[in-house]
């Protein structure tokens, strides 16, 4: 019995193969009321990491 | 009265003199020497390369800022350092020629008791044949002029769109070795986002040309999320992002030269590939910013100081071994030049101790293989904490440096553009820590922490990118309670 040999895959056919994006998520991405919150949560968390290690 | 030069005004050089200039008393004197009069924000060159921010929104002049703060800038370049002085006198320093208006040529020696060298990168597009805009047949956006032909080039393109020609724009890095994948992606996003907006993407085909051995990798071998308990690769997060904006993708590459409307590269098969292109944005390999240096005889001490690529050698461990035997250990921390411990090289200044991707090679030995990228926020914390270790070196009359800033410890954000626009805009924001991996310390995440290593993509990042435009640009301007901004 042989073992088949297989090509990796290109890094496209990766891309076309990889998981698309909900609708749910991409409006969520997209719109501004529920985007305040990560706003929000992105500037503390990158504010209290720059303090935390370069202080 | 002690004097500190800095060489370089950018990220790290600016900082630092600010730093020094807040933290010494007046009766201490900090130069600044620069051949540039402008400070420039470079993260956001990217816009003006797509048209989308004037270039004069991303640079200031420096001279006002520093009269105000009681710099003295000198408007001129290195050209040697002279650790031991010269037979007149045994103080440090170094040789400059101005480049400031009405002074060009102008040489002036000037001593030291401290050295910070933040010169910067040297864009080498020379080599690679036929990359950059002056000799060459593509764009760049690593200065704001270069970011302007850019932007230029791409309205050229979006014209021709719209008569309904097809065009091909590739987006990359120009080198084997480059570095500042993150700044590629970031453009490359950006000039999609901007063609379907013009309404003109169906006809256009938007390609990344990579050496990443991977999407994703951005030259610090790629991240691990924690999302939910469940771990996510910055690749894979990567792969769903460029097929959600039907961006294609060639890595592992390795360009090899460049004719008009064709790009020739080498992947690891070695095969040599064609690409052609109507519009190419490559970002250039770096080298250091060539300085000579000699001793007190004035005989020539430049390898000792610096690598063969220019960069200056600082507390790291050059020691050549095999990639398995790289540790985090082996990355600087305080920044001074062995044997000159007045003497620091910050930013992209100093000389890296190895890649943190692991390199590759064709079979003719071309290597792709990403160089470590020190830009942005971990150039800003070295430049800080050399400051403020000078600071207390005066004070205390000794030569330990007491701050360190290694980029095993450092963590680093960064927020990268995929498009402009207050309601349309979309950025992906990635924080990673430390950003030298270390498996030792944290076997769970890849040599990363995880809950401190993330990626988000969403209008609320392109938000943060904007506020971080002004934020850093205020700093750099040094108005009031700039330093609480953190860098």
């Amino acid at each position: 019995m042989t073992t088949p040999l297989t090509t990796p895959l290109t890094t496209q056919q990766r891309i076309d193969a990889a998981p698309a994006t909900s609708a749910r998520e991409l409006r969520q991405r997209r719109n501004p009321l529920l985007q305040l919150w990560p706003f929000m949560r992105m500037n503390v968390s990158m504010f209290m990491l720059a303090r935390r290690h370069h202080g | 009265m002690a004097t500190v030069v800095v060489l370089g005004a950018g990220v790290s050089g600016h900082t630092a003199a600010l730093t020094l200039r807040r933290k010494l008393g007046r009766d201490h004197r900090v130069i600044v020497v620069s051949p540039n009069s402008k400070w420039n924000w470079i993260p956001s060159n990217i816009w003006v390369g797509v048209n989308r921010m004037p270039s004069r929104r991303v640079v200031f002049p420096l001279a006002p800022v520093y009269k105000r703060k009681g710099v003295d800038f000198r408007q001129a370049k290195a050209v040697a350092l002279r650790p031991e002085g010269d037979v007149l006198d045994g103080r440090g320093a170094v040789d400059i020629v101005y480049t400031e208006k009405g002074r060009e040529g102008e040489q002036q020696r000037v001593r030291y008791d401290y050295l910070i060298n933040a010169t910067g990168p040297q864009l080498n597009f020379a080599a690679t044949p036929g990359l950059g805009p002056d000799d060459g047949h593509t764009v760049s956006v690593c200065t704001p002029a270069h970011a302007e032909h850019a932007a230029h080039e791409l309205a050229h393109v979006i014209e021709r769109l719209k008569k309904g020609e097809r065009q091909t724009l590739v987006v990359g890095v120009g080198h084997g070795t480059c570095t500042c994948e993150g700044a590629a992606f970031e453009y490359a996003f950006n000039v999609e986002h901007e063609l379907r907006r013009a309404g003109v993407r169906d006809l256009a085909e938007v390609v990344y040309l990579t050496n990443e051995v991977e999407l994703g990798d951005f030259g610090v071998g790629g991240m691990v999320f924690d999302r939910g308990g469940e771990r996510v690769t910055s690749e894979q997060w990567m792969l769903s992002l460029f097929r959600e904006r039907g961006v294609k993708a060639i890595t592992e590459a390795a360009v090899d030269s460049i004719e008009p409307g064709v790009i020739r590269y080498r992947q690891l098969d070695g095969e040599l590939a064609e690409l052609p292109f109507d519009f190419a944005m490559l970002l250039p390999p770096f080298r250091g910013v060539h300085l000579e240096a000699y001793d007190r005889q004035g005989e020539s001490i430049r390898d000792a100081l610096f690598a063969p690529s220019d960069f200056m050698r600082v507390d790291a461990d050059y020691t050549q071994k095999p990639f398995a035997e790289w540790r985090a250990e082996d990355w600087p921390s305080t920044y001074q030049v062995p044997g000159n411990p007045n003497i620091f090289a910050v930013g992209i200044a100093f000389a890296p101790p190895h890649a943190i991707t692991e390199p590759r090679f064709t079979p003719q030995g071309v290597a792709i293989a990403p160089s470590p990228p020190r830009t942005g926020m971990p150039s800003g914390a070295m430049g800080k904490a050399v400051a403020l270790s000078i600071v207390d070196m005066i004070r205390a009359g000794d030569d330990v440096a007491t701050h360190t800033a290694s980029m095993a410890d450092l963590p680093a954000a960064c927020i990268a553009s995929m498009g402009v626009g207050y309601l349309s805009g979309s950025a992906a924001a990635m924080t990673m820590t430390p950003i030298v991996p270390d498996v030792r310390r944290h076997p769970e995440g890849a040599g990363r922490e995880l809950g401190a290593t993330t990626g988000e993509v969403g209008l609320a990042a392109h938000w943060v990118k904007r506020l971080l435009h002004s934020a850093f640009l205020y700093k750099a301007k040094a108005y009031p309670l700039w330093y609480l901004i953190p860098e």
